[in-house]
């Protein structure tokens, strides 16, 4: 029973393959693997990109703000022209960077290196004002804040990476 | 049973053997349209003075000494933006793709693969290179089939354009549901309730970037997701499932309609949870799945009469210089305030993700009467031909 069922699925595959086999050509399912196994294959090269935005999602998540010296909100985006986002990512490259990791996060970091990498985003977001012709206040804070649900309330814990 | 079944797989993937027939006249709706998108997506220009993460060509150029930045030097750039304008009408026109698309291919990578190269990765613009990369692919692997290049494209090529572009299209959607399987160890459909949480946290973010108060909401909408976690699994999965199955839409017009408006109506949905917008994803799949132009193409298609059909083309083609004169700021039609005429048009796609109901009243509304105005003025001037033609 079993062996005949698996003979069956066996006969169908063999010929699909071989019918896609006499078609590869015209057919669009060969431009579509190729793209496919491109972008897996070069990630994040422009223009491809495996699109790793929200893959695994958990019951922790997180964002990175900018703040003045008394831990005010900065509207950065306005002031520099890199948003919030961009400087999250920025912070987790040259995090990965510094631990030749893919990916690291901000809590196993040393507090010399994430004030070495909070150090760069602060010159980086200064000369970005300075293109955009905007002020930045003299002192600047990095904070990370994590985001749980826990008692039927979502939980926001801030903490300071790096600061001037 | 069992026939029925059979029936749906067959219709699910006939695109995929039999691909549909692009006419002249949607080959040109095709290009004109995404040549708007393009063009869009290049007037503003690039800041960027440092290339510190390089990705994509700019790990090629930079060994060679080569880089990018001069692309934000904004006298630069206005050459660069005038070429990239010149051959982005060279495209609309349709001759000589085989040469024009990958040197509108590669005109269009460079700018923002120096604002890719800054050590944060926008996903907005791929979409549109990658579509232009594989139209370019497309064209030149034509060029050496048919041995033709610089003539109008042919059947087979308008076909290939249409169904390439779908293949890009409907593949970034599965290659980002790979990557979630994979990053998740697949166990993203699962855990998909906790998504949730992103929602407050690019809610967070959008509202610290400008400190824009509109973006300042409660959590109430997370909340109730995250105490509701099979319908939170239900609803988020079925965005996976719906952008792992896209596929099938390549080549088949109902299905690109029904699986283009679906995912148009997801990213809205995330646009309104989140905040996140995919305007340029919701273009292309106007363009290239839902069948915009194609739609266009058909309402044309209808007037059967030679004459009529050519004078209305050219009524709609006057409307340009017209609604330039009345709705410019005086001065008459030049090639100055025709240009800016069209970029305000060009413009009017921003009404897609905001909407301005002034803008829509001021602009669009007058702009769509002169255009319906000249196109009745050119097709009854067409049809006076055709009875002068038929007395003599």
């Amino acid at each position: 029973m079993i062996s005949s069922l698996i003979h069956k699925v066996l006969f169908c595959l063999r010929s699909v393959i071989r019918s896609f086999g006499s078609r590869w050509r015209t057919s669009p399912l060969t431009a579509l693997l190729i793209f496919c196994v491109l972008s897996l294959v070069l990630k994040e090269n422009y223009p491809f990109s495996n699109f790793p935005m929200y893959t695994n999602p958990s019951p922790e998540s997180s964002y990175f703000s900018i703040t003045d010296g008394e831990g005010n909100d900065l509207p950065i985006a306005r002031l520099t022209g890199v948003t919030c986002p961009k400087v999250g990512k920025i912070f987790k490259k040259k995090a990965a960077e510094s631990q030749k990791k893919q990916r690291v996060k901000p809590a196993v970091l040393s507090a010399e290196v994430t004030q070495a990498i909070g150090a760069e985003i602060f010159q980086y977001l200064r000369e970005s004002a300075l293109a955009l012709r905007t002020d930045l206040p003299a002192k600047l804070q990095l904070r990370h804040t994590r985001i749980a649900y826990e008692d039927g309330r979502i939980r926001e814990t801030p903490q300071i990476l790096a600061q001037e | 049973m069992i026939m029925t079944l059979r029936r749906l797989a067959s219709f699910l993937v006939s695109g995929w053997s039999r691909q549909p027939a692009v006419s002249p006249l949607e080959g040109f709706f095709l290009r004109l349209f995404f040549g708007i998108v393009i063009l869009y997506t290049v007037q503003f220009g690039v800041e960027q003075t440092r290339e510190p993460h390089p990705v994509g060509l700019l790990k090629l150029l930079q060994p060679c000494g080569l880089t990018l930045t001069w692309l934000a030097d904004p006298e630069a750039y206005e050459v660069f933006h005038r070429i990239i304008v010149g051959v982005t009408f060279l495209y609309i026109i349709g001759i000589g793709l085989p040469l024009v698309l990958p040197l509108l291919a590669v005109l269009h990578i460079l700018p923002f693969t120096l604002y890719n190269s800054q050590g944060y990765t926008h996903h907005g613009y791929q979409i549109i290179s990658l579509t232009l990369l594989i139209q370019a692919c497309t064209a030149v692997y034509s060029a050496f089939r048919e041995r033709r290049v610089f003539q109008w494209p042919s059947a087979d090529l308008r076909r290939w354009l249409l169904v390439q572009s779908q293949v890009v299209i409907t593949g970034t959607y599965l290659v980002s549901v790979v990557t979630k399987m994979d990053s998740s160890k697949g166990m993203w459909l699962l855990n998909s309730h906790h998504v949730a949480l992103d929602m407050v946290k690019t809610q967070r973010q959008n509202y610290l970037n400008d400190l824009d108060p509109k973006y300042a909401k409660t959590t109430a909408d997370a909340i109730w997701f995250l105490e509701r976690p099979g319908i939170s699994r239900i609803l988020f999965s079925s965005g996976v499932v719906l952008e792992a199955v896209c596929i099938f839409a390549i080549g088949n017009r109902l299905l690109g309609l029904l699986f283009g408006l679906s995912l148009i109506l997801m990213h809205r949905t995330i646009a309104h949870l989140m905040g996140l917008t995919f305007i340029y994803n919701e273009w292309l799949l106007m363009i290239f799945l839902v069948g915009f132009p194609f739609g266009l193409a058909w309402c044309f298609e209808r007037v059967r009469s030679l004459p009529i059909r050519r004078g209305l083309l050219m009524g709609l083609a006057m409307a340009l210089p017209v609604s330039a004169y009345f709705q410019g700021e005086g001065g008459g039609v030049t090639l100055q305030t025709l240009g800016a005429h069209l970029r305000d048009i060009m413009n009017l796609l921003g009404l897609w993700s905001q909407w301005d109901a002034a803008e829509f009243s001021g602009f669009v509304i007058p702009l769509v009467l002169t255009f319906l105005a000249c196109g009745l003025v050119g097709a009854i001037a067409g049809w006076v031909c055709q009875l002068k033609r038929r007395e003599v």
